[in-house]
C-alpha cells in the first residue's frame, strides 16, 4: 500500500491479469462443523428440556433409603421419574423431597395417585421387594383416576392395598374397640381373601377406630345391607351364660388377624350396598350376630336384688326361647329414680329383639303389644343360668297374682319393665312361708287326746287296782275261788279295754303318723335349707341347661 | 536466485515484523504473481486491505487472504488452543452413571480404549486426527509466528512452515465435537451423563484451532518468513496457464517457479516440490477411490459397534443407527448422523468418480461448477469420521461391562479407512485438469503433451 498504486478502480474488476480482491466472507464455510455442533448442542439442551416432565414434590416421615439422584420412581416397574434433591422439610417434622417426572408420566399425576416406597418386605403374602436389596429402594407410583392434576404427594410405607381401578367396593367399618386390625390385614370370607383393610385410623372425636376396607370384585356382590363384620382373631375363648367357648380361626389369621363378614342366616341378605357404606365392626362372631338385630324395644329393669352374675350379653328368655339381650349393667346408675321406689334399685338396660322369632312386626305395635302383656302380670326375674359360673340371665314370665297390677313407670327415658322379686328376699319369704306352714300344724291336739287317753288309762288302771285287791280279798275268800269264772271275764273286759291304747288302735296310729309327718318334712327340708345357704337361687330356679336358639350365620367355625 | 528488489528488504527487516506493510507489486512487473492452484491461471495479486482475500479471476478460487496483524493474532490463537488442549486432556471429559455404576473417561481414552479393544489402526486415527496433529500444527504454528517476530528466524522454520499447510485437512478436533454431541444424545436416554470440564475445554480448543488454522495467512508468512518475495520467472505472462508456459504455482507459498522438461521443479522460497499437475492423479484417484468403494460395503454390512446392555449384546450398523435415532424423535441427529455417514462418503465418492471420469474431456463450460463440486468434496471429506469418533467415545465411555459397554465392531475400521480413503483420493485429484481442456482450446501450447502424458489416464 506504501507502494504506488497504479491501478484504476474501474479496470480491476475486467482486469484478466490480475485476482479479484474481494471481502473477506465474515463466515468461513470450515465454522459448519462447529455450527453443526452447536446444533446438535442446542438440540441436546431442547431435547432435553423438552423431554423434562413436571416436577413434583413428596412428603415422607424419613428418607431411609432415598437418595438424592439415584432414587428412581416407577410405574408397574417402569421407569417413571427419579428422585433430584432430598432436604429436610421447613418445619423439621419430615423430608421434603423433588423429583423429575418424565412427561409421560404427567397424566399419572393426578391427586389420589399413592406413592410407596418400595423395599424388601417379609410379609404373610411371602417375601416382596427382594430386588430392591441390589438396586436399592424405589419408589413406587400407583395411577390414580382422578381428573384433578396435583403435583405434590405424601409418600406412604405401605403399599396400596388395591389400585385404585380395581373392581370392587371400598366400606368403612366403625368399631368401639380398639382391634388389632392393621392396613393390608385380609378380609377373609369362608376362607378366601376377597380383601384388604387399607386404612386404620382411631377418630379422636368420636373415640372409634374406624376402617378402610377395600372387597375386590366379585366379591363385592357378597356385601349387603344386612352383612356383618368382625374380627377374625386367631384365638377366641369367651365365658358366658352358655358356658366356654373356644374357636379357633385360620393359621393366617393366627398370626395377623384379619376380619370377615356373613350375613345372618335367619334374615334376609337384604339389596347390595353403595360404596363407602359404613358398618358396624364386631368383636367376634357372636357379637355380630347378636348385634344384627338391629330393631329392638329398650327397657329398663330397675332391679332391686343383686345383678352379680348379671353381664352384658346375658340372654333374655321366656319360657327358654331367648327373645332379647341385656345391654348394659348397670345402665344410668346415676340417674334420678322415681320417688315411689324406696329401695336403691339397680337400673339394667334389656333389648327385646323381635327379629330373633322371625317376627316382621312394627316395633311400635310390639310396644303396645308388651303393654298388654305387663297388665297381664308379665314380670322380669334374673334367674341363675348356670350353677358353676353363677351367670345371671333375665327371664320373663307370668305371674296371674300381678295380673292388672301394672303402672307405667319411665327410668332416665326409657320404659320400666316391671319386675317381680327374685333372689334372695323371695327364697326368704318362700322359707319363711314354709316355717309359718310348719308352725300351723295342728300337733297339740293330738298330744292333748294323747293325754286324755293316759288319763283315761290311768283312771282305768287305778280301778283295776281297785279290782285287784277287790279280787284278792275275794279270792282270799271261798267265794272268790268261785269268782274265778267272774274274774276271768272281768280280766277280759279289763284287756278289751287296754286294746284301745294299744299300737293297733286308732289314737296310737294317729300320734306315729303325725310324728312321722314332721320327721320326713324336717328331712325334706335339709338339702333345701343347705341349697339356700349356698345359693338362694337354685332353690328357686331349675337349672337352665336347655340351649338358646341362636341364629346361626353362613359362617360356622369349628367350636368348643 | 538473486533477488531483484532488495531495498524493500531492507526496510522489511528495519521495522517490526507486524507492522510490515502488506506486500505490494506492480500488475505489470513479475512481482506478486500467482497461478491458481485450482485452475493454474496466472495472475497478478492486487494490494489487499486487511480482510480483504484475493480471488482467481477464472474460478473464483481463493489465493491469498489478508488479515490485521496476522502473526499475533495467530499467535495468540495458537496459543489460546494450546492452553485449551492441555487442559482439555488433563481434566475429565464425560462422565455418565447408570444404575449406580458410572464411569468417567478422559478425552485421551477415546483412542487408547480403542487400542485396548484391539483396533489400533483406528486408535491410530483418532488419536492423530484429534490430538497429535493439531497439537504439531499449534507447535509449528507458534514456532514460526514466533521465529516471525524474533529479529532472527529460528531453526528449521521453513520445514516447519511447510508442514503446516500439510496438517490442515487431517485435523478433525471440530468433527470430533459432532462426535462428542452425537454421543450423548445416544447415550442422554440410557444414563445419565455429567460433563467434565474437559468437555469445555475441548471445544475451546476446537474453536481455537479452527480460529487458528483461518488466521494463518500463508502469504503473508512465507513473504515475512522469507524477507520478501521474488519475482517470478522471466518472460511470465498473466492471462494465461502456468502449465503452458513451462511453470507452477508451488502449493504451499504460492511462488510461480519454473519447471524442468519433465515438468518438475521446486520452490525457490519454500523448496516445495513444483510439478505442472500432481502426477499420476486420475490414476491414483481411481485407486483410492475403488479401495474406497471395496470398504464401503463392509463397513455397512458388519456393525460398526456392539451394544452390550444387562448381558445381551447387540450389533449395531451405521444404518441401524440412523433408523434408532429417527425412530426415537432424534430426527436432527439422525439427520446428521446419515448426511455424515451415508450421503457424505457416497456423495463424494460418486462426485469424485465421476470428476475423474469427465477430467480428461472437460468441457469448457463446467469447469467452474465442477471446481466447485471438487471444492465441496474436499470440504465435507472429515465430516464422515463422525461416526468413528461415536463409536470411539462410546466405547471408552461405557465400560460398565456386562449392565452396559460398547464395544467396535469391524465396521469401525473399514469405515475410517473410507473416510481417509477418499479424503486422500480428493486430495490426489488436480482440479486444474477440469480446466485443461480450456486451456488447451485457448491456448495452443507446443508442451500440451507434458500435461497430457501427465494428467491423463492411459
Amino acid at each position: 500500500m506504501t507502494d504506488g498504486d497504479t491501478r484504476t478502480p474501474g479496470s480491476e474488476q475486467d482486469d484478466p491479469h490480475r485476482a479479484t480482491p474481494t471481502r473477506q466472507s465474515r463466515l468461513s464455510p470450515v465454522w459448519i462443523v462447529p455450527l453443526v455442533a452447536l446444533f446438535i448442542g442446542a438440540w441436546l439442551v431442547y431435547d432435553n428440556y423438552s423431554s423434562r416432565g413436571p416436577l413434583i414434590s413428596l412428603h415422607m416421615p424419613t428418607a431411609e433409603g432415598i437418595e438424592a439422584g439415584k432414587t428412581l420412581i416407577k410405574t408397574r416397574n417402569v421407569e417413571v421419574g427419579q428422585v433430584e434433591t432430598v432436604r429436610l422439610s421447613e418445619d423439621l417434622s419430615g423430608v421434603e423431597i423433588t423429583a423429575r417426572m418424565t412427561p409421560e408420566a404427567d397424566p399419572m399425576l393426578v391427586e389420589d395417585s399413592y406413592f410407596w416406597v418400595v423395599k424388601p418386605r417379609i410379609g404373610r403374602g411371602g417375601i416382596s421387594g427382594l430386588g430392591t436389596v441390589l438396586s436399592g429402594a424405589y419408589i413406587q407410583l400407583e395411577p390414580g383416576e382422578s381428573d384433578v392434576s396435583d403435583n405434590s404427594f405424601d409418600v406412604h410405607d405401605q403399599p396400596p392395598v388395591a389400585s385404585p381401578g380395581a373392581e370392587g367396593i371400598r366400606l368403612t367399618l366403625v368399631s368401639q374397640t380398639g382391634s388389632s386390625l392393621k392396613v393390608a390385614d385380609p378380609v377373609v370370607y369362608q376362607g378366601i381373601n376377597v380383601g384388604q383393610v387399607e386404612e386404620a385410623k382411631f377418630d379422636v372425636k368420636s373415640q372409634t377406630m374406624q376402617h378402610r376396607i377395600f372387597i375386590e370384585s366379585p366379591y363385592d356382590q357378597l356385601v349387603t345391607e344386612n352383612t356383618r363384620f368382625w374380627t377374625a382373631s386367631g384365638l377366641d375363648v369367651s365365658l358366658g351364660a352358655d358356658g366356654i367357648q373356644v374357636k379357633v380361626g385360620s393359621l393366617e389369621s393366627l398370626i395377623g388377624g384379619g376380619l370377615t363378614f356373613g350375613v345372618p342366616e335367619d334374615i334376609p341378605a337384604g339389596a347390595p350396598v353403595e360404596a363407602d357404606t359404613t358398618f358396624q365392626l364386631y368383636t367376634d362372631e357372636e357379637e355380630a350376630r347378636q348385634g344384627s338385630f338391629n330393631r329392638h324395644l329398650d327397657y329398663v329393669l330397675l332391679v332391686e336384688d343383686t345383678v352379680r352374675g348379671l353381664s352384658k350379653g346375658a340372654p333374655v328368655e321366656f319360657r327358654g326361647v331367648r327373645i332379647g339381650t341385656v345391654a348394659a349393667v348397670p345402665w344410668n346408675f346415676s340417674s334420678i329414680r322415681d320417688e315411689q321406689r324406696d329401695t336403691l334399685a339397680i337400673p339394667v338396660l334389656i333389648r327385646i329383639e323381635p327379629q330373633r322369632l322371625g317376627l316382621e312386626m312394627d316395633i311400635d305395635e310390639w310396644k303396645t303389644r308388651y303393654e298388654r302383656l305387663f297388665n297381664a302380670g308379665l314380670r322380669a326375674t334374673l334367674k341363675s343360668g348356670s350353677l358353676i359360673t353363677g351367670a345371671l340371665f333375665v327371664e320373663l314370665k307370668f305371674d296371674p297374682a300381678l295380673r292388672g297390677q301394672y303402672t307405667a313407670e319411665t327410668f332416665a327415658g326409657r320404659p320400666v319393665f316391671p319386675t317381680s322379686r327374685s333372689g334372695l328376699a323371695q327364697i326368704q319369704s318362700q322359707v319363711t312361708a314354709l316355717l309359718d306352714k310348719l308352725n300351723k300344724l295342728d300337733v297339740e291336739s293330738v298330744l292333748s287326746g294323747l293325754d286324755r287317753n293316759l288319763q283315761v288309762s290311768e283312771a282305768t288302771l287305778n280301778q283295776a287296782k281297785e279290782l285287784v285287791s277287790h279280787m284278792n280279798q275275794l279270792l282270799g275268800s271261798p267265794e272268790t275261788q268261785n269268782l274265778l269264772g267272774n274274774l276271768n271275764s272281768t280280766l277280759q273286759e279289763l284287756k278289751r279295754t287296754i286294746g284301745g291304747i294299744s299300737p293297733n288302735s286308732d289314737a296310737y296310729q294317729d300320734l306315729t303318723r303325725t310324728l312321722d309327718e314332721v320327721e320326713t318334712l324336717m328331712r325334706d327340708l335339709q338339702p333345701a335349707a343347705r341349697k339356700i345357704s349356698d345359693k338362694p337361687s337354685s332353690l328357686i330356679f331349675d337349672s337352665l341347661d336347655t340351649e338358646d336358639p341362636i341364629p346361626r350365620a353362613p359362617n360356622t367355625r369349628s367350636s368348643q | 536466485m538473486p533477488s531483484p528488489i532488495h531495498g524493500p528488504l531492507v526496510r522489511l527487516r528495519n521495522t517490526p515484523i507486524s507492522e510490515h506493510p502488506a506486500p505490494e507489486h506492480h500488475p505489470t512487473s513479475r512481482r506478486r504473481l500467482r497461478a491458481c492452484h485450482e485452475c493454474d491461471w496466472v495472475m497478478a495479486l492486487p494490494p489487499l486491505q486487511p480482510g480483504q482475500q484475493a480471488c482467481c479471476i477464472r474460478c473464483g478460487g481463493v489465493l491469498a487472504k489478508r488479515n490485521s496483524l496476522p502473526v499475533q493474532r495467530c499467535l495468540a490463537l495458537a496459543v489460546s488452543a494450546s492452553i485449551a488442549l492441555i487442559a482439555a486432556i488433563s481434566f475429565p471429559f464425560i462422565r455418565f452413571s447408570v444404575r449406580g455404576i458410572g464411569n468417567q473417561i478422559e478425552v485421551t481414552q477415546t483412542a487408547t480404549e480403542m487400542l485396548a479393544q484391539h483396533q489400533p489402526i483406528v486408535a491410530l486415527m483418532v488419536l492423530m486426527a484429534v490430538f497429535v496433529l493439531p497439537a504439531l500444527y499449534l507447535m509449528a504454528a507458534i514456532w514460526v509466528q514466533i521465529s516471525l517476530l524474533l529479529p532472527h528466524r529460528l531453526p528449521w522454520s521453513r520445514t516447519i512452515a511447510r508442514m503446516l499447510g500439510h496438517i490442515t485437512p487431517w485435523m478433525m478436533a471440530d468433527v470430533f465435537i459432532v462426535g462428542t454431541m452425537v454421543s450423548l444424545i445416544k447415550i442422554a436416554g440410557l444414563a445419565e451423563v455429567s460433563l467434565g470440564v474437559s468437555f469445555w475445554a475441548f471445544i475451546a480448543y476446537a474453536l481455537l484451532l479452527l480460529a487458528t488454522t483461518l488466521s494463518l495467512d500463508s502469504d503473508w508468512l512465507w513473504f515475512s518468513l522469507s524477507g520478501g518475495e521474488p519475482s517470478a520467472p522471466e518472460g511470465i505472462h498473466t492471462g494465461a496457464t502456468a502449465a503452458s508456459q513451462n511453470l507452477a504455482g508451488c502449493h504451499t507459498c504460492g511462488l510461480i517457479g519454473r519447471l524442468d522438461e519433465h515438468g518438475h521443479g521446486s520452490c525457490e522460497r519454500c523448496g516445495e516440490k513444483l510439478h505442472a499437475r500432481k502426477p499420476r492423479s486420475l490414476q491414483y484417484s481411481w485407486a483410492l477411490l475403488l479401495t474406497a468403494a471395496v470398504l464401503y460395503i463392509p463397513a455397512n454390512l458388519y456393525p460398526i459397534m456392539y451394544t452390550t446392555s444387562l448381558g445381551s449384546s447387540d450389533p449395531n450398523t451405521i444404518i441401524g443407527g440412523v433408523i434408532y435415532l429417527a425412530s426415537h424423535g432424534s430426527w436432527p441427529v439422525a439427520i446428521v448422523i446419515f448426511v455424515a455417514s451415508v450421503l457424505v462418503p457416497i456423495g463424494k465418492m460418486l462426485a469424485l468418480a465421476w470428476l475423474c471420469l469427465v477430467a480428461p474431456r472437460a468441457p469448457g463450460m463446467r469447469s467452474s461448477t465442477r471446481t466447485r463440486l471438487y471444492r465441496l468434496t474436499e470440504f465435507i471429506g472429515r465430516w464422515s469420521m463422525v461416526d468413528v469418533f461415536v463409536v470411539a467415545i462410546l466405547t471408552a465411555l461405557i465400560r460398565a461391562g456386562a449392565l452396559m459397554s460398547v464395544s467396535p465392531g469391524p465396521a469401525a475400521l473399514a469405515f475410517a479407512c473410507v473416510v481417509i480413503l477418499t479424503m486422500v483420493a480428493a486430495m490426489c485429484f488436480d482440479p486444474r485438469l477440469l480446466w485443461d481442456e480450456v486451456s488447451s482450446a485457448k491456448i495452443k501450447g507446443s508442451d500440451a503433451s507434458i500435461y497430457d502424458n501427465q494428467g491423463r489416464t492411459p
